[in-house]
């Protein structure tokens, strides 16, 4: 089995040379989820020492890429030491907010389904929901398109439903493998309408039957 | 050192069988992302089949679960998974997992 003594921090937290502070913050969440004492992906794949090293190294490979001096003296550790050709500098390093922990935007201060209620009104928008239910199937990026014509961002869905940002990006990307249980689904999609002031039942039937177009909707 | 090269050579599809409703929905893409670290073979994740308690009653009257319960997410999961098997272009002569 490989373990992480030959690997560089990059490696450790599998993302590229120019990975960005936000991919370096992703990449670190992800790797302490997969690697935690209770994580189904690998309790029974490494002994306690073997799972304390890898933390240990994934804590020593987030705070060395997350530090931009750091991070710079790493870089040429690993050029000087011929582990890498070149180094590129990370992609809008100096645009990271200090210790923010947050980075998705903060939703818009505003009543969502007024908001909602008022843009439905309009010619374009009324135009292109009447496109898309008029559709037999629904697809996740039919809804994406709508919510952005509705100016609506995800997180603001989120505040208003708690589903979270993963499972709507989910759903907008029709990426059916990672689906909850068909009912959590519909009650998603029956929520999602709603904010969108488009027919649920209609927004279930369309999506159901582009998921499985041999199936009847329902 | 010779076996690490020969199940180098191996490549794996995996599912997560009966998955409960409650489970992590990402539990595969993470199972993926440690085998191909830390493994010396590539894997590749098919998906999740949801846990139905039907199934075995479909054993055991020895008939179709896909063909007895076609609508169900089960049911979806299977064929969901059967189209990905036979898109997925496999090398023939390469044994399967």
């Amino acid at each position: 089995m490989k373990m992480f003594e030959h690997q560089t921090h990059y490696d450790i937290l599998g993302i590229p040379f120019d990975a960005d502070w936000s991919a370096v913050k992703a990449a670190y969440r992800q790797a302490l989820d997969i690697y935690a004492e209770n994580s189904l992906a690998t309790y029974a794949l490494f002994s306690d020492e073997q799972r304390a090293d890898m933390m240990q190294a994934i804590e020593v490979a987030y705070h060395t890429l997350i530090d931009p001096h750091q991070r710079a003296a790493y870089n040429q550790m690993l050029l000087a030491a011929g582990r890498v050709e070149t180094v590129l500098p990370p992609l809008a390093f100096e645009d990271a907010p200090k210790p923010s922990h947050e980075p998705p935007p903060p939703p818009k201060n505003r009543d969502l389904r007024v908001w909602a209620r008022k843009k439905a009104k309009e010619e374009g928008i009324r135009r292109m929901i009447d496109d898309v239910m008029r559709q037999d199937r629904i697809s996740g990026p039919d809804l994406k398109r709508l919510r952005e014509a509705f100016d609506i961002e995800l997180a603001e869905i989120f505040e208003q439903t708690r589903i979270s940002r993963a499972m709507l990006e989910m759903i907008e990307a029709n990426q059916f493998d990672s689906f909850p249980a068909e009912v959590f689904l519909k009650s998603f999609l029956k929520s999602y309408a709603a904010i969108l002031q488009i027919d649920p039942q209609r927004v279930i039937e369309g999506y159901f039957k582009q998921m499985s177009p041999d199936r009847p909707a329902g | 050192m010779f076996l690490r090269e020969s199940i180098g050579r191996f490549q794996f599809n995996f599912i997560l069988n009966q998955f409960r409703k409650n489970s992590d929905i990402s539990l595969g893409e993470k199972i993926k992302v440690v085998c191909n670290r830390h493994f010396y073979s590539p894997f590749e994740y098919l998906g999740a089949i949801d846990y139905d308690e039907r199934v075995i009653d479909t054993i055991a009257a020895k008939t179709l679960f896909a063909t007895q319960h076609p609508d169900t997410k089960t049911a979806l999961d299977l064929s969901r998974i059967a189209q990905r098997m036979t898109r997925k272009s496999i090398t023939p002569h390469l044994p399967r997992m």
